[in-house]
């Protein structure tokens, strides 16, 4: 059972990850094939700002964004973001493991650092959990379900952390810790952790703002 | 069971480094320390390993041609071009960090490939934190 | 008046026209309900939402979830009962102003609407006499 989840496991749940992606993909633009009118077209030119003007504009847009109604919740939603993807990425240990099985590696954080964002990242996610359990208006549309994404999204990182300190036994937590990895990677595509792909494809029916190719996509 | 497996195993290697005898030739325990502290260093229990059955040229090496040229009367306490950071380097092709996980990670998982008796297969079996 | 509204409560649903119905627009719109994170923070855009002293009832997500939402969970599957009630959802707490924003670019109204219409295939929608006396609440 360990070198299943050790060895072919991993593969699987790579193979899954990244077929799932791109038949979601693929799946969106067959759906989205229908074109719209948009505005503004595209001969019109948007006005030259300076460097100034723009981080003015910046600025002044800031204020009509979330950033407005609910700055905690858009700082710890960045920051848990961002950790989310680039911890792992940047982890050592990982990039060794790349190192000796492909022979090649990327940068890595020194440890003592993404010990410290691991931490950060599992405090965001009690934020969350807290928010989910005390806020009414998070709790009205709260499921069991939701408790069960956001345990399948902190728990890669809560092992990755006893396993570090090498808290309680640690072989255990290694093999947990490789089995919450490949969880994740295999719910990615058909639950709602894939917000990771459709937050970008959403783009593509947004017109005028955040939008890609002018979204003038329609389902 | 496999718990108990593995308690059994490091205490055994406990003791096999207390009850080696200062008689031995070799050294009974090395720390494997390239001087980047990035993960606790590695204890190195040789002793053990030679009780174990793994033969001297099993690991150290000289190659040429594809061939372990290492000659016996090499093989001595002390020899200071036996060490593992005489050819390993910073501009060697496999730097002192990969020659060592190579050495490691690649035995052991042959090991561990044949489900045969062998150490941690994760990071921290053998980067102890105290 | 009474008559009208008895009929309307016991004529059976037609489950096979929702779900066939449902399955015109399934591949948009669970995408849109799966993605939903349920973060809540389309709340603020919802002006009936602060208009209400920021009752949860009047957020798009709880709006879309507990309409368009509770057909797909259920298969189309539904009583008479449910269905006014989300009768009350979809027209009273909704004006279909789209002003409501979703950070991950989730299209709300549009599943508001979806939900209307199967609503209204079902003869479930606001008599013009009920409106003003917000009776069907």
């Amino acid at each position: 059972m360990y070198d299943f989840i050790q060895g072919q496991l991993v593969s699987i749940a790579f193979v899954i990850f990244i077929l799932g992606l791109i038949f979601q993909i693929f799946k969106f633009f067959k759906l989205t094939k229908k074109k719209e009118w948009s505005y503004p077209p595209g001969e019109v030119k948007r006005e030259k700002k300076t460097a100034g003007q723009w981080v003015a504009f910046c600025l002044a847009s800031l204020n009509g964004t979330l950033w407005k109604t609910d700055p905690l919740l858009t700082v710890v939603t960045l920051v848990f973001h961002v950790f989310l993807i680039l911890v792992p990425i940047f982890l050592l240990g990982h990039n060794i493991l790349l190192d000796q099985s492909w022979g090649l590696s990327l940068w890595s954080l020194p440890e003592s650092i993404t010990d410290i964002l691991t931490l950060v990242f599992l405090i965001c996610v009690a934020f969350f959990l807290g928010r989910r359990l005390f806020l009414s208006r998070v709790r009205a549309i709260t499921t069991v379900y939701d408790y069960l994404i956001l345990l399948i999204v902190a728990a890669p990182f809560l092992t990755g952390y006893f396993a570090y300190h090498q808290w309680f036994n640690y072989d255990t937590v290694m093999t947990l810790h490789i089995l919450a990895g490949e969880v994740m990677l295999i719910t990615i595509p058909f639950t709602k952790l894939g917000h990771m792909l459709f937050f970008f494809l959403y783009r593509f029916l947004i017109g005028n703002e955040y939008s890609f190719a002018r979204g003038e996509r329609v389902w | 069971m496999k718990t108990i497996g593995w308690v059994l195993m490091i205490a055994a290697t406990a003791f096999l480094i207390l009850a080696s005898s200062p008689l031995q030739a070799q050294p009974d325990k090395i720390v494997l320390d390239q001087g980047r502290k990035t993960r606790p260093v590695v204890i190195f229990p040789h002793y053990h390993h030679i009780e174990a059955g793994v033969s001297c040229k099993d690991c150290h090496h000289v190659y040429e041609n594809g061939k372990n040229v290492l000659e016996d009367d090499k093989l001595e306490e002390g020899n200071q071009g036996l060490r593992c950071s005489a050819c390993h380097g910073s501009k060697s092709r496999r730097n002192l960090v990969q020659a060592f996980h190579n050495q490691c990670i690649g035995c052991h998982t042959t090991y561990l490939k044949k489900n045969e008796k062998t150490g941690s297969r994760y990071c921290g079996g053998c980067h102890v934190r105290k | 008046m009474e008559n009208s509204k008895l009929g309307q409560e016991m004529k059976p649903v037609d489950v096979k026209k929702i779900k066939e119905m449902l399955n015109l627009k399934k591949g948009k719109m669970k995408r849109y309900l799966s993605h939903c994170a349920h973060c809540s923070l389309c709340a603020e855009s919802c002006f009936l939402y602060m208009a209400h002293h920021k009752d949860p009832q009047y957020m798009p997500a709880y709006k879309a979830i507990h309409s368009l939402g509770t057909l797909y969970k259920k298969k189309g599957k539904v009583d008479r009962k449910l269905l006014t009630k989300m009768k009350g959802i979809v027209w009273r707490n909704c004006v279909l102003c789209g002003r409501c924003y979703c950070p991950i670019g989730i299209h709300i109204p549009s599943m508001i609407t979806f939900a209307r219409s199967i609503l209204r295939s079902q003869e479930v929608y606001p008599q013009p006499d009920e409106v003003s006396a917000e009776s069907w609440l």
